[in-house]
């Protein structure tokens, strides 16, 4: 398996090589955190927006900027397309699981993005250095595990809707609903502790903030204590359901694909 | 044993109706009404190792879905088949490993990087140990001649250049049986024959058992000794080749070309007459009899050139379809 992991990754290398310009377009067209913290600078300018002072949002949106490029995931809109094409076909007929490929991809694409991001996250502490903050290594540590289950959560759950396409040719909107509803309740908007209180308690327990906010809350010192193992927890039941509800649809789609014409 | 084994193999897909225009989309949507259409109904064959096949039909036949029942990506309706003695719809590692299926039209090369990278790939997923990869892939060179290919991206490939890597990758793991559906669509004559040779040596190198469709007959009557066809998903014949043209057209075709103009009264005698034009003539002869009556030609004739062929494929099939079948 781990002979198979590598080839797989060298050819996604390859792969995100051939797609460099496009990924680094796609990159700096990840525009909303920084208009949303353009939008709440100008609110903090009279005085602080609930616990967030100017230096605390360019810190808040810095770090999320950071964890959203680690949990990026476009495998719903890769597998509704080989679906409906018949483009999984060929995949089927070889001895390997064929979501193997779109980790694979997605994975070579973390490192290409972590090359291009560490320079202009140091040029912003540069250029802002009161946004520059201390971390201890537990946190750091924890935070940099929460973002590999982040994005965990994140594919599996959005491989799920994918999945939906072996029911519907409508699974496109539907990964767009998911991508609106991270938006809101995964911290991009706003960081989670502006929200409403009834709706941070819906909150807590959807998959969105596991998908985001979390590890930013955790490098930030947001959340502690009990509060932050209940988070891990949620986080690590999410990656569960996400990796069981997954293996259900799977089986059953391809049972379904096959039914109908492959 | 037999490689391929299907008996009273059925495939029916559920089909949605819809009748056209708005009030149809809405009827629908408050009441779906579906059809089954029976694309494999009762088919049985067996085919043993090494064969290769000539899989024929008009479009909608079955060919495809058999095909897709035999490599594992559908499952049957009902009745069984059996791969190399493995259920084909389980899709176990160690049935995969041994099979391929090409369509035409679905590839699996990535695209946007040269062939080379896909069959790294497949390597690896195939565990082709390196040593084995190396001497396939110097045969596949050898027989197919990728040699300039392989570092060009695939999407910069020509159709036909595309084709030879598709096939390349579909048999790095020298799989026993190959479906080959269509593996010459699109291609021009000269990479058709190219295509086809290679078909039959990989046969005659690794004695493995080959199934193929086509609608170029050239194909078939190139590869096939043995040719099943089907038409509304039934089996029509199954048998050789020369067999059904000798049962189904029980004559030759001779052609001739003259030293003074021909007259249809003049070749009456010899056969059917299906066309005279000045010097040229062509009739029908009865098989059996064609010698006796292209000597008694030559004797009373002044003939320039005669040729003796049996009759094309293609008209001996479209006289199954038009008849429904072949009364044995």
């Amino acid at each position: 398996m781990i002979r198979k992991y590598i080839a797989l990754l060298k050819a996604s290398w390859s792969l995100t090589m051939e797609y460099r310009v496009g990924t680094l377009v796609w990159m700096l067209s990840n525009t909303l955190p920084l208009i949303m913290l353009a939008v709440w600078l100008s609110l903090a300018e009279e005085g602080p927006v609930g616990n967030y002072a100017p230096a605390d949002f360019v810190r808040y949106y810095v770090i999320v900027v950071i964890v959203r490029q680690f949990t990026t995931a476009w495998v719903s809109y890769e597998l509704e397309r080989q679906i409906r094409l018949g483009e999984l076909s060929p995949k089927l007929l070889r001895p390997l699981h064929p979501i193997h490929e779109h980790v694979a991809i997605h994975l070579a694409d973390r490192v290409f993005r972590i090359g291009l991001l560490l320079p202009l996250v140091f040029l912003v502490f540069w250029f802002y250095p009161e946004a520059r903050f201390s971390v201890d290594v537990f946190p750091a540590a924890l935070a940099v595990v929460t973002t590999v289950v982040a994005f965990g959560v994140r594919f599996l759950t959005f491989s799920c809707i994918g999945l939906l396409s072996f029911w519907t040719t409508q699974s496109e909107s539907l990964s767009d609903l998911y991508y609106a509803a991270w938006v809101m309740l995964g911290g991009i908007i706003a960081p989670l502790d502006l929200l409403p209180a009834s709706v941070m308690h819906i909150g807590f327990y959807l998959p969105f903030r596991y998908m985001l906010s979390l590890p930013v809350e955790i490098v930030l010192g947001k959340v502690t204590g009990v509060a932050l193992w209940q988070g891990v927890f949620m986080q690590l039941g999410w990656l569960l359901a996400g990796f069981l509800l997954f293996r259900l649809l799977w089986h059953w789609g391809v049972r379904n694909y096959s039914a109908v014409g492959a | 044993m037999a490689d391929i084994d299907i008996q009273n193999l059925c495939k029916y897909y559920r089909v949605h109706q819809k009748e056209p225009g708005l009030a149809g989309s809405i009827r629908s949507f408050v009441a779906r009404r579906y059809k089954d259409v029976k694309a494999v109904d009762d088919v049985s064959f067996t085919i043993a190792r090494g064969e290769v096949v000539g899989f024929l039909g008009p479009n909608g036949a079955g060919k495809t879905t058999t095909l897709k029942v035999l490599s594992g990506l559908l499952f049957p309706t009902a009745g069984e088949a059996r791969v190399l003695g493995f259920l084909p719809h389980k899709r176990g590692t160690d049935f995969l490993r041994q099979i391929t299926l090409v369509m035409g039209q679905k590839q699996q090369l990535l695209w946007d990087l040269p062939a080379i990278e896909t069959f790294l790939v497949n390597q690896a997923i195939y565990e082709i140990p390196a040593t084995a990869y190396r001497q396939t892939l110097a045969e596949l060179n050898e027989l197919l001649d990728l040699g300039p290919l392989l570092k060009k991206q695939v999407r910069k490939l020509s159709l036909g250049e595309r084709m030879k890597c598709e096939l390349a990758a579909a048999l790095l793991h020298r799989p026993r049986v190959l479906f080959l559906d269509e593996p010459t669509i699109g291609l021009d004559v000269t990479m058709q024959t190219k295509m086809r040779q290679f078909i039959a040596e990989y046969n005659r190198r690794h004695g493995a058992t080959i199934v193929l469709t086509s609608h170029y007959m050239a194909d078939v009557t190139a590869l096939c000794k043995r040719v099943i066809i089907i038409d509304h998903g039934r089996l029509l014949y199954d048998g050789n080749l020369e067999t059904l043209a000798q049962r189904l057209a029980p004559y030759k075709i001779v052609s001739i070309v003259a030293r003074a103009p021909l007259t249809r009264d003049q070749l009456l005698r010899y056969g059917d007459v299906q066309e005279v034009d000045t010097f040229r003539a062509q009739m029908r002869v009865p098989r059996g009899h064609s010698s006796e009556v292209i000597a008694r030609l030559l004797q009373e004739i002044a003939v320039d050139d005669v040729t003796v062929e049996e009759p094309p494929i293609e008209d001996i099939i479209s006289e199954i379809f038009l008849a429904g079948g072949v009364s044995s």
